[in-house]
């Protein structure tokens, strides 16, 4: 389990001014979750999860991951196993001239044995569909691709959390979709632990939660249900709802009653053919 | 033009000069090019031809790719040629207000450009054939007893590899942007030379910008996947010299011996 | 300014992946001033060697273009005044920023292209008020301490300050975030309008190809493969599906209801009130 408690967090602009970019921020997360936090860019998003692994270290409150300290120095090594990172720009995290060598840095780096890496290292592109492109280099491969290889990078270490900072933010919808998939299967399949930070709301409509930031404060915490239906507070931070919800508000002005509120076009589409 | 550079690039391919151990690639190109400058008769030129059309052929590198790659070297292979053809003393072959050809000049102009051609294909080669970890895993194989003098081996094999990996996107970085600026009116072809400098200062700049933004994530990048530099750290592939390493070292050994004997002889 | 294409052709030297063709092969395109087209296609369909082409960063190697009185063929010369004409907005522009002021970045186009005093004044003022940027308050910063969004900002308008007739966009809201990106393709709209600009905007999203363009062309491995008028091409969704593009989201909403045999009609796109209309219609008409 992932503990956040009373997070607090600024960054010195300058001598004179220094901004908030955490408050007082609280968040649990336990084992097989597939959480996502959500935000506009300056909302704190990307510093909540750079703490996750200890890359930024808690000024004021704590970070504890399986009940060890993200605070005490001599954690981070073994935290760095447990808490697996992915980062916003498919180029700037591809340390390997290919595929294979790239997931092969991050077992070199945890003294992983080198007879066993080949094998490790097939399991985790297999897992992220990159099985067959191993020894090719990242200039060959498409955004998309080159995002799940870092995913895949990642899991070959075999961490118990999966953190990825707004991996989908420079991808075409294609790349988007193949990254989105790819998550959900393992959250699904592998029971992987996934914190997924974004700024796209169609994106965080599977995950079991959804907290939503603004201004360092956590504005929105729930069931993406529960955070959707609270409208007046995502239009005053300026958080389009998902294209099937919006459709179902224009409906309702329409004097249409549904039975559920939905977030996805398949389940409008159902809830449309009960109606019907 | 930018993209033709083949010096950096990598070529997967199933082949015996594949998998050759990274450092008896780096050794024998070592030898290589000690020998090249040993030798200077045609005939033993014909002989290095051969050896590198071998090569070539065994390494299953599209011989084209390897010729697309010596033209952006051509105008450095020109410069030294002309050097050396007017600017050896010697029997004068021919001579035009102040140009004066040698036969000792022309000599020295065509081994130069042999040479040059030679060095540019085994460089070549040599990264098209290894992928850039294993190269610097070899260099940082054939450093390693230096860490004893506490060279950081593994430092610079890190960095080196990291430069190489890099390459290809700075120069599809470099080629966006001069695209851009370019687009907005920026001339980089005529003017003397201090303007063409100064053109290139709108290029130059956003370049440096992204590379330091991207060595900033991928530091980033690299601690958060555990690195921590050489402590405890285990590699992806050992290195091992097989048969064919230990024959063609010791062959290619031989032969520098015997070139140096013969030069120190002569 | 009125834009034509006759056969344009332009095939990159191929490198290690012999089998393969890239480049652009024979295009044609007929665009009235004025109009905003669409460009979509995947990544490596051709889409931004074609639109380099519009202001000759690549001259073709068959085949012209006729840019208003320009014509640019494999011999063209004088390129700096057919660049004045043609703005283009590379994806992620804001990497091209250099100067130490956004004035000066401002500066750098017109100025390569001989304005100087007043009129350069003008032209980089014109644009930061057409970008919404504050002349007064900004012209003095440095790009580099400005957010993404804003950056951006100041990359098209140094694009702007050129005076451009037609303007290009490849991708121009790329890596922004959701408000950002439509507040930026709003401003878009309104400064095309305001300019009276032709522009080609080349998008993966097709909901803002929908929402923005009138034409679009469909591009893969170089060729034009589909175009019409947007609500015709966006129709083919088999089509595009099977180029790997996606359709505008009331497309797969329709295509949803047809297959659950709610719904009768084509497949055109629309915004999502004459959506919530149709569907509303639909059920009321069920229960009349």
């Amino acid at each position: 389990m992932i503990k956040i408690i009373d997070l607090d967090h600024e960054y010195r602009k300058d001598n004179n001014t220094s901004i908030k970019t955490l408050n007082k921020v609280n968040i649990e997360i336990k084992k097989g979750e597939f959480v996502s936090i959500i935000g506009h860019n300056g909302s704190g998003k990307s510093t909540l999860a750079k703490h996750l692994n200890g890359l930024i270290i808690p000024q004021k409150g704590e970070v504890l991951i399986d009940d060890i300290k993200v605070s005490e120095d001599h954690n981070i090594w073994e935290i760095r196993r447990k808490v697996g990172m992915v980062f916003q720009n498919p180029d700037n995290q591809f340390v390997g001239g290919t595929i294979e060598e790239d997931m092969a840095f991050g077992l070199e780096n945890i003294g992983f044995p080198s007879k066993d890496m080949m094998g490790r290292i097939e399991y985790a592109a297999n897992k992220v569909g990159m099985g067959n492109f191993l020894k090719r280099p990242p200039h060959k491969l498409s955004g998309g691709q080159k995002q799940r290889s870092a995913i895949g990078s990642v899991l070959a270490m075999e961490p118990d959390y999966l953190v990825l900072d707004e991996p989908t933010s420079m991808l075409d919808p294609k790349g988007r979709k193949e990254v989105i998939e790819v998550l959900r299967e393992l959250n699904k399949k592998d029971k992987m632990t996934i914190i997924l930070i974004t700024h796209f709301m169609d994106e965080v409509v599977y995950s079991d939660k959804v907290i939503v930031m603004d201004m360092g404060n956590i504005v929105l915490q729930g069931t993406p249900k529960e955070v959707f239906h609270n409208k007046e507070m995502l239009a005053q931070i300026n958080l389009e709802l998902p294209k099937a919800a919006i459709l179902q508000e224009l409906l309702k002005a329409k004097g249409i009653n549904f039975k559920d509120e939905v977030l996805t076009k398949e389940d409008l589409v159902e809830e449309i053919w009960q109606l019907f | 033009m930018i993209k033709d550079i083949t010096i950096g690039q990598y070529i997967y391919k199933d082949s015996f000069v594949h998998k050759l151990d990274p450092r008896t690639k780096i050794l024998i190109s070592m030898f290589f090019m000690f020998g090249i400058f040993l030798i200077n008769n045609i005939t033993e030129y014909v002989y290095v031809l051969l050896l590198t059309a071998m090569t070539i052929y065994m390494s299953q590198i599209p011989l084209m790719k390897i010729i697309k790659g010596l033209k952006p070297i051509l105008p450095l292979m020109i410069l030294t040629v002309i050097m050396n053809a007017f600017f050896t003393s010697g029997t004068t072959l021919f001579s035009w207000a102040f140009i004066r050809i040698t036969r000792e000049g022309l000599y020295l102009a065509g081994f130069m450009g042999i040479r040059i051609f030679f060095l540019i294909i085994f460089t070549s080669l040599l990264t098209l054939t290894t992928s850039p970890i294993t190269l610097t895993n070899g260099i940082e194989g054939l450093l390693t007893p230096l860490k004893k003098f506490k060279v950081p081996a593994h430092e610079i094999a890190m960095m080196m590899s990291i430069a190489l990996r890099f390459i290809p996107t700075l120069i599809d970085e470099t080629d966006k942007i001069m695209k851009a600026q370019k687009a907005r009116g920026a001339d980089f072809e005529s003017g003397n030379i201090i303007k063409k400098t100064k053109s290139l200062v709108p290029i130059l700049i956003p370049l440096f910008i992204s590379a330091f933004t991207r060595a900033d994530e991928l530091a980033m990048a690299m601690e958060a996947r555990g690195y921590r530099g050489d402590e405890g750290r285990t590699k992806f592939k050992e290195l091992k010299y097989r048969l064919a390493d230990k024959v063609i070292l010791f062959l290619f050994a031989v032969l520098l011996v015997f070139l140096i004997i013969r030069k120190i002889a002569l | 300014m009125a834009v034509i294409l006759e056969n344009v052709y332009y095939k990159y030297d191929v490198d290690d992946n012999t089998s393969e063709e890239y480049g652009i092969f024979n295009i044609s395109m007929k665009v009235e001033q004025g109009t905003t087209v669409g460009i979509i296609g995947k990544t490596g369909s051709g889409k931004s060697t074609l639109m380099q082409h519009l202001n000759a960063l690549y001259l073709p190697q068959k085949g012209k273009l006729i840019v208003g009185d320009f014509v640019i063929d494999k011999k063209s010369k004088d390129l700096k005044n057919l660049r004045k004409k043609v703005g283009m907005v590379f994806q992620y522009p804001e990497d091209q920023l250099f100067e130490e002021t956004i004035y000066n970045d401002l500066a750098f186009g017109p100025k390569n292209l001989g304005l100087s005093g007043d009129e350069l004044n003008s032209a980089i003022k014109g644009a930061m008020e057409d970008m919404e940027l504050d002349f007064e308050a900004m012209k003095d910063r440095s790009p580099y301490e400005l957010s993404g969004g804003q950056k951006r900002k100041v990359a098209i308008a140094s694009v702007l300050a050129m005076n451009p007739e037609i303007l290009v966009l490849d991708e121009p809201t790329a890596g922004l975030d959701p408000k950002s990106k439509n507040d930026l393709l709003n401003l878009l709209i309104s400064i095309k309008n305001k300019r009276n600009l032709t522009v080609f905007f080349v998008s993966h999203n097709m909901d803002d190809v929908f929402w923005l363009t009138e034409y679009v062309y469909v591009m893969c491995d170089g060729r034009i493969v589909l175009e019409g008028e947007v609500n015709e091409v966006f129709k083919e969704n088999q089509t595009l599906k099977d180029l790997d593009l996606g359709v505008p989201f009331s497309v797969e909403v329709l295509e949803h209801l047809k297959n659950r045999g709610i719904y009768e009609g084509p497949l055109h796109p629309m915004r999502l009130e004459s959506l919530a209309a149709l569907i509303a219609d639909i059920l009321r008409g069920k229960n009349d």
